[in-house]
């Protein structure tokens, strides 16, 4: 039998023994209400929240820079901006000035090296400009947020269709059965 | 305690409906913490006859608010453990000379909920050995140190351990190095994973004797609760299953089904009250509406973690005990022990995929005694795991440290390496030395207005050789085990920890210790004191165990106490 065919609940029932699964239907209402808010501004393309039109355009550019678009999705596809602008309302409202403002002078100083906003620069100018500010706060906090909103539950609002999963070879399966890997399935390769 | 042994012929009858309990009543206990001991306090002394509140700062969660699995909000947001810095701050220095600062992070990690840390820690279920007691008869004194043997040893402590094996469940079969056993345990290990493969090829490959991990993880349904699903979120996150065996899943149900356990939960404890003959009458907290209560109380265990403990007790002084209570020793608070760690990372050819499953499968103790002729004390145990092994955690922090920090070539080599990556954790010995503590900060406060917790740490010298010793040793290991590229952290001094010990530690002496051998404070004799504060020294990490042995004992002699009015 393939595991992966199961869903969660039937393979609690083949897997016997199971006790107290009133915890299944329990689990039912546990997303909250925030992400689901989050989730359906997302699927709107309802305004933003925290960020400004043009500050959003600004943290989606830089973030499209952290995990570019290649072969595969990059932050971009994954709706890392939506992610940052629901997290700076709740969770992280704590750093939402630095992003807000950090966006603003990140097009400040584009403007001031070629008389462009950003997200406009050539691709290297964009990268060049990145680098340039590495070490502020501003980067580094957008930096958390755009691996954050890459990796987290798509709940938030950002690994649309979990691109960002899908990337790293992760599943939020919920169960596993041995093997679980390469060596240890050689294991079982050569006793069985 | 006087009449108790009436108050608790009468137990049942004074528990009204849903078992609450009245501030004004004067309950046989209050346990102060809900996790690793103050679960199994709750049990014993309930089932034992005795009124039992039980107060818990965090919130009460059931199984059903564990889903979906939420790295965002228990990792990142630490939603569990105090959620943010601002609400519950720390500060942290290296030496009493300096003035202590906020980090960007907590210091001293600790579950703040129903269950405590026990229902987000990694479940490693290392016993002591017997070497763990008597090290200081065995090697002698080391200077600038409090090193000393505990006041009591392995045989003591053994019928207590196989209770929480059977009591708590725990996975595992009998290794090489373990201390003599009076039952097997309830369940067979958990099927082994790519990194306990790895691990044991290359240990086999040294002459070395590894052995399956012990994990308080049901490896099959047990004592009416799930077997595991290996979901991979173990370790900062809780069980969905109850298959984790926290004091949610096991302990605490247990206590409220006798009828005389009420667990109050959101419920932040500031003082506990003494009176002219020096014995607590009643705890003060304030409820989750933030109003000032106070629970009367024959008498109190103390069982908050490490951190929590000493902080209660030092914030509890008063007119007759100016420096906090229960420290006519001076030494609530001093000792602090942490376990130090060595973290060395692999990265194969082909997926481990170690985030499925528990956190690791296979480990060594082959260097767990201290060998002085190395020219320092020490020792440990490694494990295999990957260290983070969920995808937010590794996006962060998975990396080698000159990897790429963005862009395409950071994308290509965290997709590669996710699956492929493999941590070597070496859990190590960490010397009780006086001038490492916590105490209270005197400006910084929490969201309550209780002082913050400050730590004081600085690794004893033979603690960072140890470190080095066992990074070498994994090195080694990941070369024997086939690793493409490996790269291991600096040996650098100790700023955080979720291991909090020593800071009560027990004795026979007074002068010397804050608790004895039966934890009951030596000032304070209807106050008992019990969790990782109370340890002598620091073992090879893994203390949840030993703190819930501990727990399972004390609860033992605490009832034989209370029921022959001796406390």
């Amino acid at each position: 039998m393939d595991s992966k065919q199961l869903t969660r609940r039937r393979f609690m029932q083949a897997s016997g023994n199971m006790v107290g699964c009133a915890w299944l239907t329990l689990s039912l209402p546990a997303i909250s209400a925030a992400s689901q808010e989050a989730q359906a501004a997302r699927n709107n393309n309802a305004g933003y929240r925290v960020l400004t039109p043009a500050q959003a355009v600004a943290v989606d550019a830089v973030a499209a820079q952290i995990i570019p678009s290649d072969d595969s999705p990059g932050a971009r596809e994954a709706g890392v901006v939506y992610f940052v602008d629901n997290v700076l309302q709740n969770e992280q409202a704590h750093i939402a000035d630095i992003i807000k403002d950090g966006a603003q002078a990140l097009d400040a100083q584009a403007k001031k090296l070629h008389a462009k906003v950003f997200i406009a620069l050539a691709n290297d100018q964009q990268i060049a400009l990145l680098q340039s500010i590495e070490t502020t706060p501003f980067f580094e906090l957008l930096r958390f947020l755009t691996l954050c909103g890459m990796f987290a539950s798509p709940s938030y609002g950002g690994n649309k269709n979990k691109v960002g999963w899908d990337l790293i070879g992760f599943k939020d399966q919920g169960y596993w059965q041995s093997p679980f890997g390469y060596y240890d399935a050689q294991v079982l390769k050569i006793k069985g | 305690m006087a009449n108790t042994h009436h108050s608790h012929q009468g137990a049942a009858a004074t528990a009204v409906s849903g078992n609450k309990f009245s501030t004004t009543e004067e309950v046989d206990f209050v346990i102060v913490g809900s996790g690793a001991a103050g679960g199994i306090m709750a049990k014993e002394l309930s089932t034992a006859g005795f009124n039992v509140v039980v107060l818990e700062q965090g919130k009460r969660y059931g199984l059903g608010d564990f889903l979906p699995h939420d790295e965002w909000m228990n990792s990142v947001n630490q939603k569990m453990m105090g959620g943010s810095l601002a609400d519950t701050p720390q500060t942290y220095r290296e030496t009493e000379d300096e003035e202590a600062k906020e980090l960007s992070y907590r210091p001293l990690m600790y579950g703040q909920m129903v269950g405590g840390s026990s229902v987000l820690y990694g479940a490693n279920f290392w016993r002591f050995h017997e070497v763990d007691f008597k090290e200081r008869s065995l090697l002698g004194p080391i200077k600038g140190t409090g090193f000393a043997d505990w006041p009591i040893d392995y045989q003591e402590l053994e019928p207590y351990y196989t209770k929480v094996d059977w009591e708590m469940g725990v996975s595992g079969e009998v290794g090489p190095f373990d201390p003599p056993r009076s039952k097997d345990y309830p369940m067979p290990p958990l099927p082994i994973k790519s990194s306990g493969v790895l691990l044991k090829k290359a240990a086999e490959k040294l002459g070395l004797k590894p052995f399956a991990a012990p994990m308080a993880i049901n490896s099959t349904a047990f004592n009416n609760r799930a077997p595991c699903m290996h979901c991979g979120f173990c370790s900062g996150h809780p069980c969905e299953m109850g298959a984790k065996s926290s004091s949610l899943s096991t302990m605490l149900p247990l206590a409220e089904a006798t009828g005389r356990c009420e667990i109050r939960s959101e419920s932040t404890v500031f003082n506990i009250v003494t009176n002219k003959q020096g014995r607590v009458t009643q705890v003060q907290y304030w409820d989750k509406d933030g109003n000032e209560q106070a629970q009367r109380c024959k008498a109190m265990v103390l069982s908050a973690n490490g951190a929590e403990t000493p902080r209660l007790l030092l914030m509890s002084a008063s007119e007759s005990h100016k420096n906090g209570l229960a420290n006519s020793s001076g030494l609530v608070g001093k000792y602090l022990m942490l376990n130090a760690e060595a973290l060395n990372w692999g990265v194969f050819e082909e997926p481990l995929n170690e985030y499925k499953s528990v956190l690791t499968t296979q480990v060594i103790h082959d260097f767990y005694d201290a060998d002085l002729s190395k020219g320092y004390y020490g020792g440990g145990g490694i494990d295999a795991r990957a260290l983070p092994n969920t995808p937010i955690g590794f996006a962060l922090d998975g990396l080698p440290p000159e990897a790429p920090k963005w862009g395409a070539p950071y994308k290509k080599m965290v997709a590669h390496n996710f699956t492929r990556t493999l941590t070597l954790f070496s859990h190590l010995t960490s010397l009780a030395m006086e001038r490492n503590s916590v105490s209270l900060d005197p400006k910084i406060k929490d969201k309550w207005g209780r002082p913050a917790i400050r730590m004081t740490y600085q690794d004893h010298p033979d603690d960072l050789k140890n470190m080095a010793f066992f990074s070498n040793k994994a090195s080694e290991l990941l070369d024997a085990a086939g690793a493409v590229t490996q790269w291991g952290t600096p040996i650098e001094p100790t700023r955080i920890a979720a291991h909090l010990l020593g800071t009560c530690r027990m004795g026979d002496d007074p002068a010397t210790s804050v608790v004895d051998r039966y934890h009951r404070s030596h000032d304070v004799k209807n106050l008992f004191i019990c969790d990782g504060s109370s340890f002598v020294t620091s073992g090879r990490g893994q203390p949840t165990m030993t703190i819930m042995a501990l727990a399972f004992r004390a609860a033992e002699h605490i009832v034989r106490f209370a029921k022959n009015n001796d406390i």
